[in-house]
Formats: C-alpha cells, sequence, structure tokens
C-alpha cells in the first residue's frame, strides 16, 4: 500500500511539474509586444479596443501598453527611438512623423495594391517607396458653434455661414461685452491653422519652388489684415480668450463660434454634457477657393526599427488586422469624427454634424503634414498681429526670418501631390 | 617604535589610495558628465546635428553666422539679462529687508521664517500653474481684486508689456525665501559688541546698518548674488509653463531658444551654438563678480 501511494504521489509530483513547466513555456512563447500611446482609455477607447480584439485571436500576443503625456511622448519617443530603446509599436502624428519615420520600419505591402482600397495609402513612404504609415481615418478643421448662443441670438439654422464675411455678420450678433472688453467672443479664430487655411484659400501655396515660405505674400497679409479687423475694427474676436487653443473658450462659453478640429466633437460631448454645440463647414475666402482646409489624419501605429524579425512579423499581421476589421476601422473614425480611409467605409460612419461637415469639403482639403516649426511661427506672427499691435511687415518679416533655417521641402511634396495643385500659386 | 612607523606609512598608503579613488571617481564622473557634454556640444555647434535624423556635418560657423543674424537671439539675450537683473534684485533687496525685519522681532521669528521659505520649497511647476491661474485676465484672481477697484481688462500674461514682469515677480515671490534664510545666518554672525560699542558712541540705526552690518554681510551678500545670476540665466520652467515664450516672442529667454530647437526642431547644432554663447556669457559675468570680490578682498 505503501508502495502504491509513493508511486500515486510521484506521479502526482511529476504531473503537477510537468503542467507548471508547461504553463510557462507557454507563457515564455507569448510575444510581449510594449506600445506607447499618449493617452487614456477614455480618449482612445478605440485603440486600446483594437488590441484587446487581436490578443482575443492570437493568445500568442501580449500588448503591454504604457500610456504617456501628451507633450513629453513627442519628445521622448523620436529620441529612445534613436538610441535603440523604447516601444516596439507606438502611435504616431503626422506633425511628427518627419522625425519618427526614419526610426520606423516599412511594411511589406506595395502602395499599388493598397490604392484599390484605400485613399492616399502612399503619403508616408519609406526608402523603399514602401508605406511605413497608412491613413486610418481623414479629418480636419471644421467650425463649431454653441446653439444655445446661436439662438439666443435669434440665429437659425439658415444663418449658418458659408463666407468670411457672412460669418463677420453673425459674429457681431453673438459678441457680448463688458464695457470695452469682449467677454463672450462671436469667433474665436486663435488656432494656426486659421492663418494657413486662408492663405490656402487665396490659392497661394504655403512655400514656393524653391522650397521657401510665402507667409509674406499678398495673400499672408490679406489674413493678417481680417485678423486686425475681427480684433479691432469689428470686435468680434480676442485672440487672448483662447490663446491658441479656441477649444478651451468654447468649453468656458467664452465663445459662440470657434475654429476648431474634428476631433474635439466627442471631447466637448465627454468633457461638458451641457455643451449644446454642433458643427459647420470652414467658410470660404471665395466661391472658386481650390482648397478649404488642410486634411490632417490618424494613422496606423508605428513599428520601431529596433524590433526582433518575430516581433515584425507580429505587428505587420496586427497592421493588416487592424485594416482589414470594418469594425474596428469605423471605431477609429467615428473616434476622431473624421472619414475612414477605407474607400468602401466612406459615409458608413456615424451621423453627427461633424462628419457631415468633413464629408461636405472632403474634395477641397489638402493632406498636409507642416513642420513644426512652421506651425509655432504662425502662431507667433498671429500673436504678434492681434496680441502685440506689431506692424504686419515687421511680423511677417519676424516670420521669414525664424523660418530661414528651416527644412520646409516637405510642404512643397505635399502641395504638388495635391489633386488641385494646379490651382495654386 | 618600528611597529609604530609601519603603521604610520601604512595608514599613509591606505590615505593615498583613497584620495586617488575619490579623486578618480571625481574626475570620471565629471567627465563623463559634464566636461564630456561640454565638449561635445561645442564641437556640435559647428555642425549641422540632427540626432533623429542622424546627421552631423561640419558646417564652419554657419551657426553662429545664422545667431548673431538672427534677432530672436538678441531679443533672448535682451530679455534674459532684463530677467535676471530684475529677479537678481528684487531678490536681494527683499531678501535683505524681510531678513533685517525678522531679525529685530523676538516672537514667531521660527514661524515667520517658516513662512518665507515655503515657497522655495514648492515644486516650481506646481507654482507656475497656480500663478498663471492668478494672471488669467477672465477668471484670475488679480483680476477680481483689481476689478473691485475700477481697473479692468489687464491682461497680464497676454501682454507683451506686463508678462514678463509678471513672471518676474512670480519668480521674486518664489525664491525670495532662501535670500531670507542665508541673510538671517549672516546676521547672526555680525558681532552684537560691535553693535552695541556704536550705540554707546552714538551711532543711529541707519550708521549701524551701513556701517557695520552691509560690510560684515558683503560675502553672504556676494554669495547670494553670484548664485543668483547664474541661476537666472538658466531660466525655463516658469517661461515655459506659464507663456511658452509668448505672446508672439516676448517672453523668450536663451534657454527657452535652446529647447524649443534642440527639442522640437531637433537642430542639436544650433542649439548648441546658444549654448555656447550662454556659457560665454554666465563666464564673462561670473568673471566680473570674482574682480568685484577680489577687490573687496572677500
Amino acid at each position: 500500500m505503501k508502495k502504491v501511494l509513493l508511486v500515486m504521489g510521484l506521479v502526482l509530483m511529476m504531473s503537477v511539474v510537468m503542467f507548471a513547466g508547461s504553463v510557462a513555456a507557454a507563457s515564455e512563447e507569448a510575444e510581449e509586444i510594449t506600445v506607447w500611446i499618449p493617452g487614456d482609455e477614455v480618449e482612445y477607447s478605440f485603440f486600446y479596443n483594437m488590441f484587446e480584439e487581436y490578443e482575443k485571436v492570437n493568445e500568442d500576443v501580449k500588448f503591454k501598453i504604457e500610456q504617456q503625456p501628451w507633450g513629453d511622448y513627442w519628445t521622448k519617443l523620436p529620441l529612445e527611438l534613436q538610441s535603440g530603446r523604447g516601444p516596439e509599436l507606438f502611435m504616431t502624428h503626422t506633425a511628427y512623423s518627419d522625425v519618427l519615420l526614419p526610426n520606423s520600419k516599412e511594411l511589406p505591402f506595395e502602395v499599388s495594391e493598397l490604392e484599390e482600397n484605400f485613399n492616399n495609402p502612399g503619403i508616408f513612404l519609406g526608402e523603399n517607396g514602401r508605406p511605413v504609415f497608412i491613413p486610418l481615418v481623414y479629418y480636419g478643421a471644421v467650425m463649431y458653434y454653441n446653439v444655445d448662443h446661436w439662438e439666443e441670438a435669434g440665429l437659425t439654422e439658415e444663418d449658418i455661414p458659408e463666407t468670411w464675411d457672412e460669418l463677420e455678420e453673425v459674429a457681431q450678433k453673438l459678441t457680448v461685452y463688458d464695457g470695452d472688453k469682449v467677454v463672450r467672443a462671436g469667433f474665436d479664430y486663435s488656432t494656426w491653422y486659421t492663418m494657413a487655411d486662408l492663405i490656402y484659400q487665396q490659392g497661394q501655396g504655403l512655400v514656393d519652388e524653391n522650397g521657401e515660405t510665402t507667409i509674406n505674400s499678398e495673400a499672408g497679409v490679406n489674413v493678417l489684415e481680417r485678423i486686425k479687423k475681427w480684433e479691432d475694427d469689428l470686435r468680434i474676436s480676442d485672440f487672448t480668450l483662447g490663446n491658441g487653443s479656441p477649444e478651451d473658450s468654447f468649453l468656458r462659453y467664452q465663445s459662440s463660434i470657434i475654429y476648431g478640429h474634428a476631433w474635439m466633437a466627442n471631447w466637448f460631448a465627454s468633457t461638458d454634457e451641457e455643451l449644446n454645440f454642433k458643427a459647420f463647414p470652414i467658410p470660404v475666402w471665395s466661391e472658386d477657393a481650390p482648397v478649404i482646409t488642410r486634411a490632417d489624419m490618424e494613422l496606423t501605429f508605428g513599428i520601431s526599427k529596433n524590433v526582433s524579425d518575430k516581433q515584425y512579423e507580429v505587428l505587420v499581421d496586427f497592421t493588416e488586422f487592424v485594416l482589414n476589421n470594418d469594425q474596428i476601422m469605423l471605431d477609429i473614425a467615428n473616434g476622431f469624427s473624421g472619414v475612414s480611409s477605407r474607400k468602401d467605409l466612406v459615409g458608413e460612419g456615424k451621423d453627427s454634424s461633424t462628419i457631415n461637415a468633413i464629408n461636405s469639403q472632403m474634395d477641397k482639403m489638402i493632406p498636409m503634414v507642416f513642420p513644426r516649426e512652421y506651425e509655432t511661427v504662425i502662431r507667433q506672427t498671429m500673436e504678434e498681429v492681434a496680441v502685440m499691435d506689431l506692424p504686419i511687415e515687421d511680423a511677417l518679416s519676424n516670420a521669414v526670418q525664424q523660418l530661414s533655417l528651416s527644412d520646409l521641402t516637405s510642404v512643397n511634396y505635399y502641395e504638388n501631390n495635391y489633386e488641385h495643385v494646379e490651382e495654386l500659386k | 617604535m618600528i611597529e609604530i612607523k609601519i603603521k604610520t606609512n601604512s595608514q599613509m598608503a591606505s590615505q593615498k589610495a583613497l584620495i586617488i579613488l575619490v579623486s578618480v571617481l571625481m574626475i570620471s564622473f565629471y567627465s563623463v558628465f559634464s566636461i564630456g557634454p561640454m565638449i561635445y556640444a561645442f564641437v556640435g555647434s559647428f555642425a549641422d546635428w540632427n540626432p533623429i535624423k542622424d546627421t552631423f556635418q561640419f558646417i564652419q560657423f554657419n551657426n553662429y553666422i545664422h545667431l548673431f543674424n538672427n534677432p530672436l537671439f538678441w531679443k533672448s539675450l535682451k530679455n534674459t539679462i532684463y530677467f535676471v537683473a530684475v529677479v537678481v534684485t528684487g531678490r536681494v533687496v527683499l531678501g535683505f529687508l524681510i531678513a533685517l525685519g525678522l531679525n529685530s522681532i523676538r516672537k514667531y521669528k521660527s514661524m515667520m521664517r517658516s513662512l518665507y521659505f515655503l515657497p522655495v520649497i514648492m515644486p516650481i511647476v506646481a507654482v507656475a500653474l497656480v500663478w498663471k491661474w492668478l494672471y488669467d485676465p477672465n477668471i484670475g484672481f488679480f483680476q477680481m481684486v483689481l476689478s473691485a477697484f475700477g481697473i479692468t481688462n489687464v491682461k497680464f500674461l497676454f501682454d507683451p508689456d506686463l508678462a514678463l514682469p509678471s513672471i518676474m515677480l512670480m519668480t521674486i515671490w518664489k525664491d525670495v525665501g532662501y535670500a531670507v534664510i542665508i541673510f538671517l545666518a549672516g546676521l547672526m554672525d555680525v558681532p552684537q559688541s560691535i553693535i552695541e560699542a556704536s550705540e554707546i558712541d552714538g551711532a543711529n540705526k541707519r550708521q549701524q546698518l551701513w556701517n557695520i552690518i552691509i560690510p560684515t554681510l558683503k560675502p553672504t551678500l556676494i554669495f547670494v548674488i553670484i548664485t543668483s545670476i547664474i541661476s537666472y540665466f538658466q531660466t525655463f520652467t516658469q517661461i515655459f509653463i506659464m507663456t511658452k515664450g509668448g505672446p508672439g516672442t516676448s517672453t523668450h529667454v536663451l534657454l527657452y531658444m535652446i529647447y524649443r530647437e534642440a527639442f522640437q526642431y531637433y537642430r542639436f547644432g544650433y542649439a548648441s551654438a546658444i549654448t555656447v554663447c550662454l556659457f560665454i556669457v554666465i563666464m564673462i559675468v561670473t568673471f566680473i563678480q570674482f574682480k568685484i570680490m577680489k577687490g573687496g578682498e572677500v
């Protein structure tokens, strides 16, 4: 009996050891992928969800998601990747594509094949002509208005402006003053892309054939004069209310119409449930404007150049999984209030005034990636004119000087690839 | 006797070894973390250097030529010097006056000392964020107070003439406590016997201040001034948090310019050229300070 018990005990022990060993082996085989993302599950639920969905069908892959603060993320990420550290997979951004591209692996897809199903899949190419990041969603600037303010001023949907002249009229009815002070701006334009878009709307490209800035062109002067008119003559705006972020003044109920961006729609809704707002397309300088605004995009996650062959294989499969999954692609498009890059999903997004506005201006949105210094300098120039009362010529001269070291050839590249390029100066 | 001699020799040997070890460690530490990077930055200032694109190409003096032709550099330098001059003066004068006041009171001395020192130990990021709110022209505390006196529409950080002074005020408020503590320590060293002797000789308070207290405190004064000048030439955090160099470029200082060039535009060569210039400016100012110290036999 003792012998039997001893044998049974040994068998049991061996089974336990073998089971434990197999579990350990299985977990050793699981490929762990570190992912960096500059936001939480509330902000980017659709991204977190795509990892979960992939893990469900690929049990041997485990994503370790590391959330980084937005501000640090874009400084830290390129330097980490360059030094051979950092994550295997990371969220990208068009504004930082120039510094992320050299540190990311190309995807093994041919642009010509992708073009059958996707709009503009070859915007971010690597050295071998293959895509590094593929657009997931197209979106961009829209105008938001506070519906309650609108109704209080006796305005209806019929009054939605289509030109800047019309907007000025509407904004005058919406502006509220306390003595001399504008306490609620009829229109907050204080983001840098107001100036960029308004230059484009006049048919002026933002760089010349030599890659030099055209911010000091006649179109640039016209925009700054218009901004002065909004601030000083019509007094429908106060740059300092939004101070570069009109969405902030909108959330504080200090502006009635803002130059916003599609991604803000969900953010407004989740931040303040009582904020009653809608969107409409960006007004135009003239009816024949060749561009209405820039097309921004959200991209597939970047694959670090430092990944192993096995990790690369997994991450390519993951990217394909995302691009081919209808629900994930639609969730991402809806999450940013944009239009899916997949041709068969265009028009399939949720019904919202923001997505409708994007859809209506889509054919005149120029896919564009600006170098960060161009954005900074445009904003500075607007501030110098609107806040500091610097003469327009001086502000533009400063801008040209500050951009003299900048490599603006990427702007040239995107402008030349624009569908209506022949209408741009 | 012989044993004692051997022991002394071994003690000396181990002491020597310790000195060498500590020296090697110190030299290695400074070489790796200070001297090495300084040389690298100096060499890099002559190059088109972008670590992200892995480029490092010598371009001779081009970075410096461009820098000296860039109005933003001169504006940033001017703003930096303006900032240093006002904040150092404010910190030293105010710190000295508060220390004198605190030194003369008998009750609640420790409590008052702690109170003045409290802002010094607060993180600058937190302080800058709170003051940014205080300065808000629409919902800020200062605007509310001014409105009660009929003063409206003061834009503080959004006003190109007020933005830098507003940041200076915040910096003085935060850092004055440090000077107070140092001056208080210095005041304790002023010999009471001399003060009493001067009183017997009929010296009034002002005469005591100018002829006894200030000369005795001169080393402390110079220490506070030099350390303040060096640290304020490197002002960055409050500018980054409160104005990001704006409105326009009205609060641009050299360190903010270096940060922007290096970590936003990845022009490390150009940023290194600005760093070398800042280094030279600080070196000149420090040299002048040392000359003054030497002249004053400090």
